[in-house]
């Protein structure tokens, strides 16, 4: 039986063709395409450059697939000339099954962190953190993070990605750039520190506050930025920034950390989403030996839900076929 | 422990055909052992184009679509920067280190085969590999087990017998703001429009005419 899983959101498409359980070929748009992230293909996408690589790898044709899987918030052009049903899922439920799948354990804790996963139609909220456990081949989440999205922009409160990714742009860095954050951040000091915790706060049981006000005040940082001249000086300021955001995620991380410990009471945890790229603060989750053992996959960011999403759909939704 | 090399293979006949196709440009030689070869041209000082099996998914290069070089020369990374990689000086380069040799390197205890972990370097071992040291005694380390890497332990192990040191630099094998090479032809258009010194594809080493 194969199952094709469809990865990505806005960005960081990807297939993954699982046969019987096992994954038989992965691959992300941006290698075949060779334009970065997946970004600015426009309906290219459509052309289904990491799906027919992975068909072809494996010498089979879309109608020997028995089911095809993705995330609710990936561009539709991904897959609207399929004429196959996709099965949709959670993002972050994606995110999980791409991490608790693979880890080869046999109940662990889940964390999901990113910027913005999928709405929740019954608030309007967007998620941003998700955590639960995972038994035998059950993923079951316990609790959300969610915001509002900031009208007009690709902001959400409360989202501990899109704060990481607002310091970043106020750096001056690119989008998909927050590794050079983490990169910038031992060059820095502790200057801004108090300044910036003002702005997202754990507040208990699970939950991180940053509201529109809080994201507002943090872009009238930009002004602080424009201010400063001279290279040197810049430079100061910038790794300054990147110090207090690396600083405050850190302790973020590990205030949920510690809760879903609490929460779930499991040994092993599995981690995924864009936020578990920062391989700083994963040391730091390591070295709070919370967890016997830290499962983290290389493609924990959007390009991994592809192989989420095929196991998910083997693990979870073989009813749905035929 | 989780394959992170899920791309499709390439076949023999594959590869020749894409060094056919650029052979007004470079030569490719085929080794006895590439391993070996590779590792010494690395301690010489050498950027190293290495392409082998099935390419990792992921943001990280793990081995199989890597650019290497000398962990050991403190100008190292500023020859990768000004030579191929171009990127802003203060970001930081990756060591992948032998599992069996990682506790005397790092305070790590687990194996970070993907290169998701930033652990502290043991102070007095710092200079011995100062180009993947950051400013903080921190490296991002790619832990290389030989049952997940075979070929990219057998080279890191070539270079450790040459040199003592069980630790190479590794760089995703792409140039600033590109992805990372998928094809043999991705790899010789890179190394051709890089300054690269050698490519290695499976057990072909490529030289520019």
């Amino acid at each position: 039986m194969y199952i094709l899983g469809l990865g990505g959101s806005n960005h960081d498409f990807s297939a993954c063709l699982v046969k019987d359980g096992e994954i038989r070929c992965m691959i992300e748009d941006e290698r075949i395409t060779r334009k970065k992230n997946g970004k600015g293909l426009g309906l290219q996408l459509a052309k289904g450059f990491s799906l027919n690589y992975c068909l072809k790898a494996e010498g089979i044709d879309i109608d020997q697939v028995d089911m095809i899987v993705a995330n609710d918030i990936i561009n539709k052009v991904m897959y609207k000339r399929l004429n196959k049903k996709v099965e949709m899922m959670n993002h972050h439920l994606a995110h999980a099954a791409s991490s608790y799948y693979v880890s080869q354990m046999n109940e662990a804790a889940i964390l999901v962190l990113d910027a913005v996963g999928s709405k929740n139609l019954q608030n309007n909220k967007y998620e941003s953190g998700s955590y639960g456990v995972g038994t035998g081949k059950e993923i079951r989440f316990l609790g959300k993070v969610e915001g509002y999205n900031y009208p007009e922009t690709d902001y959400v409160e409360n989202s501990l990605g899109i704060f990481y990714s607002i310091i970043t742009e106020i750096i001056g860095f690119g989008e998909h750039q927050e590794g050079k954050t983490m990169g910038l951040a031992p060059y820095g000091t502790s200057k801004y520190y108090h300044l910036i915790k003002r702005y997202i706060r754990y507040t208990g049981k699970g939950q991180i506050e940053m509201k529109m006000e809080d994201i507002k005040a943090l872009l009238e940082l930009k002004k602080m930025v424009a201010e400063v001249k001279g290279e040197e000086k810049q430079f100061e300021l910038k790794a300054d920034l990147a110090w207090a955001a690396q600083t405050i995620l850190e302790e973020l991380i590990m205030d949920m950390c510690r809760y879903v410990k609490v929460e779930t009471k499991m040994d092993n945890i599995c981690l995924a989403g864009g936020i578990v790229l920062n391989s700083v603060a994963n040391y730091k989750l390591y070295k709070e030996k919370l967890f016997k053992n830290i499962f983290i996959p290389p493609a924990c960011g959007d390009n991994g839900t592809s192989i989420g999403s095929a196991l998910y759909g083997y693990h979870c939704l073989q009813g749905n076929i035929g | 422990m989780f394959n992170p090399y899920n791309g499709k293979t390439y076949t023999q006949e594959e590869i020749c055909q894409a060094i056919k196709r650029y052979d007004t440009k470079i030569i490719a030689v085929k080794c006895d052992d590439q391993y070996k070869q590779a590792a010494i041209s690395i301690a010489e000082g050498k950027i190293i184009g290495w392409f082998q099996g099935r390419s990792e998914g992921g943001p990280r290069a793990l081995g199989n679509r890597s650019i290497l070089v000398d962990p050991r020369n403190p100008k190292m990374k500023d020859i990768l920067n000004n030579r191929v990689k171009f990127r802003e000086a203060f970001r930081p380069f990756a060591p992948s280190v032998l599992f069996e040799f990682q506790q005397e390197y790092f305070d790590l205890d687990i194996p970070s085969p993907y290169m998701l972990m930033v652990a502290d370097i043991w102070p007095i071992k710092r200079a011995e590999i100062p180009s993947v040291t950051h400013i903080d005694g921190t490296g991002r380390i790619q832990t290389v087990l030989k049952e997940l890497s075979p070929e990219y332990h057998q080279l890191i192990y070539a270079f450790y017998e040459r040199t003592g040191v069980p630790i190479v630099l590794n760089t995703s094998f792409n140039v600033n703001k590109e992805p990372i090479v998928e094809s043999p032809d991705d790899a010789i258009n890179c190394f051709l429009n890089t300054d690269i010194d050698e490519l290695y594809i499976e057990h072909y080493y490529i030289k520019r005419v």
